[in-house]
């Protein structure tokens, strides 16, 4: 394998095995979500504030691989 | 009858989508294979060449300036008519009230001084999300010869407009208008705009203690052990300000980047029926974007601007 083949393949990892986390944490932040809202319909809107601000923090982790990625195929 | 024409509908779709599949340019191998490129292509006026993602944001600016001017013309005149609003007046005042709303149920009672940023970055996000949409954002452009390190295409003339073809040559296209969220610099500019009003609010609201939040001298000199822990707690809080501003750029960026990215792939690849679904998709993500944008926006500024007292 030649370094630009490592390079995509390094990319498509990255990104790929990065999204597993995120993928997983942002499933659970929906199913409490959609739990809490069934439990206390009349907090829907509390729910969804909060339920949107976890979902951030667990996506900022997809995030720092989805630049680790960017990097390696249009920077490094 | 009814039930006749969609069935034919249906029907004439599908056999669009097949066609392309199989009979038309994929199945004939003779796809142009989008060229896809991070920084802004730039094409050139005269002597300077402007970046096409500039066009994309102007475009934005002026559709948002245009509507909300129209839309208040009654009230910045100060006419009886904006007592009884109508038409656009409309439009705008239930825009602004809905997220004025939304925003107070967040902030409380310190929600009326930043409802302007907040409001604007939402607007202006999701403006510059949904015009991507429109067609001729991304294909239509000038050709040009071929940069270095890029794949060219052969060009062939239909009447009086050069197509692109899917043989290899020296020539690509540099569109005019792209969508501003697609070139890093406009996400991280509102990234960066966003994190320094949060800390400008927090010190509007606390005064200056509100750096004890960073640099807690106080937890240090008097806490023991738990003050050092807080100390500690206060580096880890500096650190993630400039996470946040990664973190904002980088999700704006990345997921209309990707849906550029996907609706180019998507119609040279099945150009009938299946790029619908996409566009679909791409309008609940702009929105979305926007929404998240602005929620957490506000919730950093919530956070940032609650005293001592209030979190016990």
């Amino acid at each position: 394998m030649d370094v630009e083949a490592i390079k995509l393949l390094a990319a498509g990892l990255a990104i790929g095995l990065g999204a597993i986390g995120p993928g997983i944490g942002i499933g659970l932040v929906g199913l409490g979500g959609a739990q809490a809202t069934g439990r206390n319909p009349e907090a829907a809107g509390t729910v969804l504030t909060n339920m949107i601000l976890a979902i951030a923090f667990a996506e900022a982790v997809a995030i720092y691989a989805l630049v680790i990625a960017l990097i390696l195929i249009f920077v490094a | 009858m009814k039930r006749v024409v969609t069935i034919l509908a249906v029907l004439i779709l599908i056999g669009l989508c097949v066609f392309s599949c199989f009979l038309g340019p994929l199945g004939r191998n003779v796809v142009v294979r989008p060229h896809i490129q991070m920084p802004a292509e730039a094409f050139p006026v005269g002597p300077v060449r402007v970046p096409n993602t500039l066009m994309g944001l102007l475009i934005a600016d002026l559709l948002l300036i245009g509507l909300f001017a129209a839309g208040t013309r009654h009230i910045r005149a100060g006419r009886p008519e904006a007592m009884v609003p109508r038409g656009l007046q409309n439009l705008v005042e239930t825009i602004y009230e809905f997220l004025a709303n939304f925003l107070r149920n967040i902030l409380g009672d310190r929600a009326e001084k930043m409802l302007p940023l907040l409001i604007t970055f939402f607007l202006f996000i999701l403006v510059a999300n949904w015009i991507e949409l429109i067609p001729g954002f991304d294909t239509v452009g000038i050709i040009e010869h071929v940069h270095e390190g890029v794949e060219g295409h052969a060009v062939q003339k239909v009447g009086p407009i050069l197509l692109l073809s899917h043989e290899k040559g020296e020539y690509m296209l540099i569109p005019f208008l792209r969508a501003a969220n697609t070139d890093l610099n406009v996400p991280l500019a509102l990234a960066l705009i966003s994190v320094f009003m949060t800390q400008v609010y927090g010190v509007q609201a606390l005064g200056w203690s509100y750096f004890y939040r960073f640099v807690n001298i106080k937890a240090l000199v008097s806490g023991g052990l738990m003050g050092v822990m807080n100390f500690a707690v206060g580096l880890l809080e500096t650190l993630s300000e400039f996470t946040k501003i990664i973190s904002f750029g980088f999700r704006l960026f990345g997921n209309i980047f990707a849906g550029m990215v996907l609706l180019l792939v998507i119609s040279s690849l099945v150009p009938f029926v299946a790029p619908l679904l996409f566009y679909l998709l791409e309008l609940f993500v702009g929105a979305v974007q926007a929404l998240v944008f602005m929620m957490l926006t506000a919730a950093f500024i919530a956070v940032a601007t609650a005293g001592h007292g209030e979190h016990h």
